[in-house]
């Protein structure tokens, strides 16, 4: 239970490594009252692709849960390297990475932006949308 | 001999306050983390210098008293399990660091000596030198991961830490002291060379030889620029292609090779059993040193060059990203950023267990023991985590398969014995051979090792400690 909103890892024990780092960064977001006020927003799924590993985030009116795999009804989907993942993750370069491809992103691209914050390490996701 | 007996003997040599035969601090040495059975000092002597040793060891061999000594007894092989009683001699006071020579790149140390204390020493002096840093926990013994032949940070350059060792000052069986290397001769123990080199009398042989009071080892430049990147492979074979190759160059500080179980260890995953198909199977670091960006740039620029040629073959390999950013990710990455660390979720796990078969072997064949002991450690319902890292400019390797258990739970004792006694004979099979080997290891060993090598060593033992009380139970040395 983070503020309100409910985190899960869906068979943590089988997770990949990039379901538990973005877990974590996911977690830690959603745990503060601005993260968890967004994710009590969103309905819906996305999408991430990282090299050969893929796991899907669901977001459902306060709780989140990350699964193994892509779900091909997702919402929106991002795919890039994990390099690339990673830096957008800590706020290097995200808009040069999407505008030179390294980072692709498919779906509704309004939905991605608004879950994008909650991706990143260390922010306040809500004061980025302001 | 009763406990009254032993204190009034040892007497002679150390203080009573520094002996005990009360049987809760005789517990704490009887065992180490590994699945090694139990075995209980009759008393613990802490010396705190050579002279005071040299008077333990003379008490030892008049009366026929085994000796074993130990610093951290963070080995995972039993090695500072006494397997005959007897005394157990905690060094971990005799810890000065004698001498660093910045010129001759040499340090002089004491058995108690640990990787956090000549690193820090090092820093202090703020001199450009380091020492090769292993995996295990910072309070290890620099001098026992030399003479057990471990290896560290930098042994893809240098080789396994043995080799680093330029001369010994030792107390043998017979109560002779005596030097090895240039040392013999040289105010300066500069090399092991070019006397005849006895310091190998000492390397491996797990104190069963003599009592090492100081030792010379060599250090190595410390560049001061330096990046630690890591490149997640999808394949074994493509790992091991990669090792070989970036080993060869000599560009490069250290490889390695962390299987895919480790990644979840790191985020509290316990026992990771099941792979997701998806990801990569390694985790494959690479260190890189540089006097200058100009070599630090062509020695990237050559990763990358190295990468993208594997790809073009159809090798599936990630981009390479650094240390900074995974721990920029999650702080749980900083005990891989610098060493000496404390890897807590296998020294710690809960279950208080760790063990493994630690090899070193030929890296042509490293494809298929890996795959051998992956069956096997699945097969005992142990996660497959394998350490691989090639060495001395790739000419050989280690790969270790290391476990976790409960070391209170008999079951899973009897279950990861069942383990390691498969994983070395497969390696034992494939021609690669146990560093640190513990006793259970040595029975196997054995029947197979070539016929006279180890008379020969039978007869250097009875030269060197012909009253048995070094370490005994070593190698199966005793008449």
């Amino acid at each position: 239970m983070s503020a309100g909103v409910v985190f899960e890892i869906e068979k943590r024990d089988e997770m990949s490594l990039l379901g538990l780092m973005l877990g974590e960064v996911l977690e830690a977001n959603v745990s503060r009252p601005r993260g968890a006020a967004l994710a009590r927003q969103l309905r819906g799924s996305v999408g991430v692709r990282a090299g050969g590993m893929a796991v899907t985030i669901r977001f459902d009116r306060g709780r989140v849960t990350l699964a193994r795999g892509l779900d091909p009804r997702v919402k929106a989907r991002v795919k890039g390297s994990l390099d690339a993942l990673l830096q957008v993750s800590l706020g290097r370069g995200a808009i040069r990475s999407f505008l030179t491809g390294e980072i692709g992103f498919g779906g509704n691209p309004f939905f991605l932006l608004k879950v994008l914050p909650l991706m990143r390490v260390g922010t306040d996701p809500a004061r980025r949308l302001l | 001999m009763d406990a009254e007996r032993l204190t009034q003997l040892f007497e002679a040599a150390i203080p009573r306050a520094r002996l005990s035969t009360d049987p809760a601090a005789l517990a704490g040495y009887s065992r180490d983390q590994s699945e090694c059975p139990a075995g209980r000092p009759d008393i613990v002597v802490l010396v705190e210098s050579a002279e005071e040793l040299e008077g333990v060891a003379r008490v030892a061999i008049e009366h026929k008293i085994p000796l074993t000594p130990r610093v951290a007894g963070t080995n995972l092989g039993g090695l500072a399990i006494p397997a005959r009683g007897g005394a157990l001699v905690d060094l971990t006071r005799m810890n000065r660091i004698l001498a660093i020579n910045e010129t001759d790149m040499l340090a002089v140390i004491e058995p108690g000596v640990t990787f956090r204390q000549l690193v820090d020493e090092l820093a202090a002096r703020e001199l450009p030198l380091t020492i090769g840093i292993p995996l295990s926990p910072p309070e290890t013994s620099v001098m026992v991961n030399c003479l057990l032949d471990g290896l560290g940070n930098l042994s893809l350059l240098y080789g396994s830490m043995g080799e680093w060792i330029a001369g010994l000052e030792v107390i043998l069986g017979t109560g002779e002291t005596i030097r090895t290397g240039a040392w013999a001769l040289s105010d300066v123990p500069f090399s092991r060379a070019p006397l005849p080199d006895l310091t190998g009398l000492f390397v491996s042989w797990q104190g069963s030889t003599g009592l090492v009071t100081k030792m010379a080892v060599q250090l190595k430049p410390r560049p001061p620029l330096r990046k630690r990147l890591f490149i997640l492979t999808y394949e074994r074979r493509t790992t091991y292609e990669l090792m070989r190759r970036l080993a060869r160059m000599k560009l490069f500080d250290d490889i390695g090779g962390l299987s895919w179980p480790t990644g979840k260890m790191l985020y509290g995953v316990a026992k990771p059993l099941a792979k997701d198909p998806d990801e990569p199977e390694f985790f494959t670091y690479l260190d890189v040193s540089a006097f200058s960006p100009a070599e630090l740039r062509l020695k990237l620029e050559t990763v990358l060059a190295e990468l993208r040629e594997l790809r073009e073959r159809g090798a599936a390999i990630e981009d390479p990203f650094d240390i900074e950013t995974l721990c920029a990710l999650s702080p749980r990455f900083e005990k891989f950023a610098t060493f000496p660390t404390r890897l807590d979720f296998l020294v710690d796990n809960p279950g208080g267990g760790l063990t493994w078969v630690g090899t070193y072997g030929p890296m042509s064949r490293f494809d298929r023991a890996a795959d051998l002991g992956i069956d096997i450690m699945a097969r005992h319902g142990f996660p497959p985590v394998i350490v691989s890292r090639p060495m001395k400019g790739g000419h050989f390797g280690v790969l270790r398969f290391i476990s976790t258990f409960a070391r209170d739970d008999a079951a899973d004792v009897e279950r990861v014995r069942r383990c390691n006694g498969e994983l070395l004979d497969m390696v034992l099979d494939q021609g690669f051979i146990p560093y640190k080997t513990p006793a259970w290891a040595v029975e196997r060993i054995l029947p197979r090792l070539w016929p006279g090598t180890h008379e020969l060593m039978r007869k250097i033992h009875a030269l060197l400690d012909p009253n048995g009380v070094m370490n005994p139970g070593r190698w199966r040395l005793d008449p």
